[in-house]
């Protein structure tokens, strides 16, 4: 029920946390601007040149603005779907163990690539695609070519992700398990007592109280439809495979656009923006509407 | 009389050492007077100097008052100062500090180049630059156009020392030091590219030996060469596991490692360069019928296996890993490889690698593009109260640097600890740097005498000594003879012929299209490489490269050439 | 506890899955612990697989003689404790009010979306570092833990913890006189340790992996955290393209040293594995709401 008082608590406590959103985040976008200038340091921000959409327009003239946003939002949405995927069925597996010692093994060992950076993971990627690595040995045991994995434009995309969700998906299981762990376990019992087998308390209890874990996470990570992930790409791509492997960020990085023209960057920036805070509102809409869930 | 005329020979070659010359040598009068200075470090000393009209201020005088200076430094990945001593906190910069009475602030100090650049367009965009910071050449024009920097043109005149001055007029026409020049006014201290970056052609001595090969000289026998180490197992190991020659997914560079410059500059083809063609047009060297050839040449080099398959995927130490491993034994690198090579030699004693001016072309020369003259600027913000102290600390730090000053050559004496400590990173020497000194090298191997040598030159020549006595016995004195001394002696080699271009540098549309120039160029060099496209698709990149931003680009550089 | 079924077949098909999948995730880090315990040669070979080759400790000798390497190791320890308190202490204030109904708490929604706002927009990497460096913050630990002390997807996963406890709790609670700060503490927090342990978890990672803010808020190298330091290392080897000068190659030749910085990753991520097993035990505790009969 209503109560003023209680409101007022509530104010004070998202005090605080307000205060350095307005200083780390609303005061520093001022610089989206920059986007609409030919930004001049020594100008600053009020004497630049106001310049319109040209920083937009001059982004799509780019002749490979169709074949890098294409490779972008390719990579970022198999990442999308695998990296919701994975940890969801990883998590299911891991709550059927009764053991706690192999589970909490299991549940420290799949994590630990997170820590590791991409510097470090693609040398042992390539190591092992390599021709004379791990997989092309046991390729060539069954008697099969080996392949050029990282230099072939058939292979590079399904790398790169497989390697992402390898990396990522220890971690996203977490929020999976806290979950599981704060399901009702009377669930379990009333459903035990229904006489639901294994795969019926799996069918009706574990997984219709993972689903709004798993909306919420999806809405999320929409956030991310244009970051197909700037540094692995760039530790593991090269020439040969441009056509499926650059995208906006390793493209922009090489141009060394950045570096110069600020306008383009925060022009970049905001395009990302606003597209993921559309397809996150998006999201939000059906969820309510449809599942008559609210992610927010 | 050898003696004597060494010594001459080291005075007008080195103009650095005063012990050994006799004052009557007029081109030593600026040093003596230089030296005699850093001695005394006191104003009556200047009066001597080569410009009477600074009488109470020069180079070298010490500030009454101490000064600050502000300064962003690329810091030094690998320091290794003893002691506990910091990039910041060192006796090299003290040394500086005490003779000029100047106090250095560190505004900022990462190691990396790409963090330091991000670093330097941080403090540009937010308008809070330092007094003094080093720059690359966007940075620097950039810097320039928006009004920040101080002029240094007389600053330059009034207070740089003549050794400074004389490395930047060993390079001829002036043109280092042009590179800093805006509308005829100073605004940054270039860098020195010295001479001999390109590459030479390493082979495994020992295996050619093995496999009864001479040593390789024209196309035809690197072809042969590779072609056997991959193939008849020279290593003896029974297994397959060697491959031919190195690559580099970069395909071209300016002392690139592994990159195949050699043979493209066989087929008299220069990619990344621009020139004149016979009938005076201006040429981009990536488009050229001869490179064509010569990515046909290594097409089918890769394709028969001469080239390492998988070089589109290793890393520049995947590659030094091959080589200390054993499983390489031909490539293109630098004379500095040296360093790199001597990991194989350690692991491996009767590893020998030999450097060689090759492959040669039909008139048996090796034609290289020498340097871009320079890469980085030590510029001043134009809001620095005392702008000259940059030339003064410069001055100073290379008496240091080179051992000038009998005081500064006992400090961290042995230890090895990279110039790089001192507080400016700009690297000037003489354009020949390298191949001067061979000279002396032979000489002291001949006489076994090690007198009358700068002192500069001591740390090397005693290790091209050592390791002349003890081969191999010790790795470092190994490495710095194979670089310094055989492969330094190999880029002054009479196969050598250098082709100037016309061009260095970058214009505006290189600036805004070059991503997409520069990828067009690399994915259809590499595919045609590596068979994943016909040689034909050269034609195809060539009308692409031009309609695409190609033709504005050669007028920009013809202009700019005028 | 809950029944389960004897199914033996499907259990032991579950447990090969999972011990495959935890291989595959081992392979990385048993491959540059081998590495880290092998020959300069043979690690630079990339003849390692997950057996060192020439077992040495050199590396590790040098690692823990390596000043930078601790003083780094210190700055991210003190930036753990420091940013994890405050991210803690801001997410849970923050997710319980959000976690109130719009009818409950009116302007709930404007917070709900002004916060979604700044997690989606930023004004680029200048206008933050100008900010940052006008509120004198550079160069000191608080720019590596103000900018980063409201961590907007742990609030969101925290608040949708918060909405999933039943409303009867806190009734009672309000019922024996506990206002919203009581409730908050003695009630939300008690029965949201998985949650809590999830979002503190992310926190700290967070914070111990970060490398990037290290780099551009922090001038000088004493300040760096540990990733930065690590990062900073590994990338050093490709400038080696980048110099002509032939004291600063030979140097990086010598120091060009893979099995140095796989030593370096070993030892930067002890302290996580340590933490996490502490951490983990919240997990599988998740009994306490059965506790509640409603």
């Amino acid at each position: 029920m209503f109560n003023r008082s209680y409101v007022w608590s509530y104010h004070l406590m998202l005090l605080p946390g307000i205060i350095f959103l307005i200083l780390f985040s609303i005061i520093p976008m001022f610089g989206i601007l920059i986007a609409f200038q030919d930004y001049q340091p020594t100008l600053g921000l009020f004497h630049s040149d106001w310049v319109g959409l040209e920083n937009f327009s001059y982004m799509f003239s780019l002749p490979d603005s169709k074949l890098i946003l294409v490779n972008t939002l390719v990579i970022a949405i198999m990442k999308i779907i695998a990296g919701l995927i994975v940890p969801f069925l990883f998590a299911l597996l891991l709550h059927e163990v009764v053991s706690v010692k192999f589970k909490r093994t299991i549940q420290t060992i799949v994590y630990l690539p997170h820590f590791m950076s991409w510097v470090i993971l693609s040398g042992v990627m390539i190591n092992i695609l390599s021709l004379d690595g791990i997989i092309n040995h046991i390729i060539q045991l069954f008697g099969f070519e080996p392949i050029m994995f990282l230099q072939s434009n058939h292979w590079f995309r399904p790398i790169v992700v497989a390697s992402d969700v390898w990396k990522e998906f220890g971690f996203s299981t977490v929020i999976y398990i806290a979950a599981l762990a704060s399901v009702n376990a009377n669930l379990y019992e009333a459903a035990a007592i229904d006489g639901a087998n294994r795969f019926g308390r799996l069918l009706y209890v574990t997984i219709p109280s993972l689903l709004p874990t798993v909306i919420l996470l999806a809405t999320l990570s929409l956030g991310n439809v244009l970051n197909a992930g700037f540094e692995q790409i760039l530790n593991l791509y090269n020439p040969i495979v441009y056509q499926t492997g650059d995208i906006i960020d390793t493209y922009v990085y090489r141009a060394g656009l950045l570096e110069t023209q600020y306008g383009l960057a925060t022009a970049v920036g905001l395009l990302k923006s606003v597209v993921s805070f559309l397809l996150i509102t998006l999201s939000y809409t059906l969820a309510s509407r449809f599942a008559n869930y609210r992610i927010f | 009389m050898k003696a004597k005329a060494l010594s001459l020979l080291l005075c007008a070659s080195v103009a650095m050492s005063l012990t050994a010359c006799g004052s009557n040598n007029a081109d030593e009068s600026g040093n003596q007077a230089a030296a005699a200075n850093s001695e005394t470090g006191s104003n009556d000393a200047s009066a001597t100097n080569t410009e009477p009209a600074a009488k109470d201020d020069g180079p070298f005088t010490k500030y009454d008052e101490q000064i600050t200076v502000s300064l962003g430094r690329q810091g030094v990945s690998g320091n290794n100062l003893p002691d506990g001593d910091t990039l910041e906190n060192n006796k090299f910069l003290k040394y500086v500090e005490d003779r000029l009475n100047v106090k250095v602030k560190y505004e900022f100090s990462v190691e990396d180049m790409d963090a330091y650049n991000q670093k330097v367009n941080l403090t540009i965009a937010s308008s809070t630059i330092p007094d003094i910071m080093v720059v690359n050449e966007q940075q620097f024009k950039r810097l320039a156009k928006a009004g920040s920097l101080a002029d240094l043109t007389d600053i330059y005149e009034k207070y740089s020392s003549p050794l400074i001055k004389e490395y930047y007029s060993s390079y001829s026409d002036d043109r280092v030091l042009n590179t800093g020049r805006i509308d005829g006014k100073l605004y940054g201290l270039p860098n020195t590219n010295i001479d001999g970056s390109y590459q030479l052609l390493w082979v495994r001595k020992d295996w050619l030996d093995k496999l009864n090969l001479k040593v390789p000289s024209s196309i035809e026998d690197v072809k042969a060469v590779a072609k056997a180490f991959k193939e008849q197992d020279p290593d003896g190991n029974g297994k397959p596991d060697t491959v031919g020659l190195l690559g580099d997914k970069s395909i071209v560079g300016d002392g690139g490692f592994f990159t195949f410059d050699p043979i493209f500059n066989l087929n008299h083809s220069y990619p990344k360069s621009w020139f004149k063609d016979d009938s005076g047009n201006v040429v981009y060297g990536s488009t050229t019928p001869e490179t064509k050839q010569a990515l046909a040449q290594l097409s089918e080099m890769y394709k028969d296996g001469l080239i390492d398959k998988e070089f589109l995927t290793r890393k520049w130490e995947d590659n030094a890993g091959l080589v200390s491993s054993g499983r390489a034994g031909i490539l293109f690198a630098p004379w500095f490889a040296g360093w790199m090579l001597s990991d194989n030699v350690k692991a491996d004693p009767n590893a020998e690698w030999v450097p060689v001016a090759g492959p040669v072309d039909g008139e048996g020369k090796r034609n290289v593009v020498p340097s871009a003259p320079s890469g980085t600027f030590l510029v001043v913000s134009k809001n620095a109260e005392h702008p000259e102290a940059a030339l003064k600390m410069l001055s100073v730090e290379y008496e240091g640097i080179r051992l000038i000053d009998p005081a500064s050559q006992e400090i961290y004496k042995d230890k090895g600890v990279s110039w790089l400590n001192y507080p400016l990173n700009l690297q000037l020497d003489f354009q020949d740097a390298l191949a001067r000194d061979i000279p002396v090298y032979d000489k002291v191997l001949q006489d076994n005498d090690m007198k009358d040598l700068p002192a500069r030159l001591i740390p090397r020549v005693n290790s091209i000594l050592k390791n002349h006595k003890e081969p191999k016995k010790d790795i470092a004195a190994f490495a710095d003879s194979l670089a310094f001394y055989v492969a330094g002696a190999v880029t002054g080699a009479k196969e050598i012929a250098k082709v100037n271009p016309i061009f260095y540098g970058s214009t505006e549309t290189m600036v805004k299209r070059g991503a997409n120039l520069d990828k067009l160029e690399n994915e259809t060099f590499l595919r045609i490489i590596t068979g994943a496209a016909p040689i034909d698709d050269f034609d195809k990149f060539v009308t692409t490269w031009k309609s695409t931003g190609g033709d504005t680009v050669a007028k920009e550089v013809e202009e700019s050439i005028k | 506890m809950m029944i389960r079924g004897n199914n033996r077949i499907v259990d032991a098909v579950i447990y090969c899955m999972l011990a495959v999948v935890a291989f595959f995730s081992m392979a990385p880090i048993l491959n540059t612990l081998a590495i880290s315990f092998s020959g300069k040669v043979a690690a630079m070979s990339g003849q390692v697989y997950f057996w060192p080759v020439d077992l040495n400790v050199s590396a590790y000798k040098q690692v823990l003689g390596d000043r930078d390497f601790f003083r780094s190791f210190g700055v991210s320890v003190e930036r753990v404790l420091l940013g994890g308190a405050i991210n803690f202490i801001i997410t849970v204030l923050m997710a319980y009010p959000l976690a109130k109904s719009a009818k409950l708490f009116p302007g709930r929604n404007i917070y709900m979306w002004f916060i979604v706002f700044c997690m989606l927009f930023s004004g680029g990497l200048i206008p933050w570092y100008m900010t940052i460096h006008s509120l004198g913050l550079l160069d000191k630990i608080w720019a590596l833990v103000l900018p980063t002390a409201v961590p907007v997807f742990n609030v969101i996963l925290l608040m949708n913890f918060f909405k999933g406890i039943p409303k009867e709790l806190e009734e009672a609670a309000n019922m024996d006189g506990a206002g919203p700060w009581k409730t908050l503490f003695m009630v939300f927090v008690p029965v949201s340790l998985p949650a809590l342990a999830a979002v503190t978890l992310f926190s700290i990672v967070g914070h111990w992996n970060a490398f990037f803010d290290g780099m551009i808020l922090m001038q000088h190298k004493e300040n760096w955290p540990l990733q930065t330091y690590i990062q900073q290392l590994i990338v050093n080897l490709s400038s080696i393209m980048n110099t002509t000068d032939p004291e600063e190659v030979k140097r990086l030749s010598n120091i060009s040293s893979q099995l140095l910085n796989a030593a370096k990753v070993m030892v930067s991520m002890v302290p996580i594995m340590l933490i996490y097993p502490f951490l983990q035990k919240y997990f599988v505790s998740g009994i306490v709401l059965g506790a509640v009969k409603e």
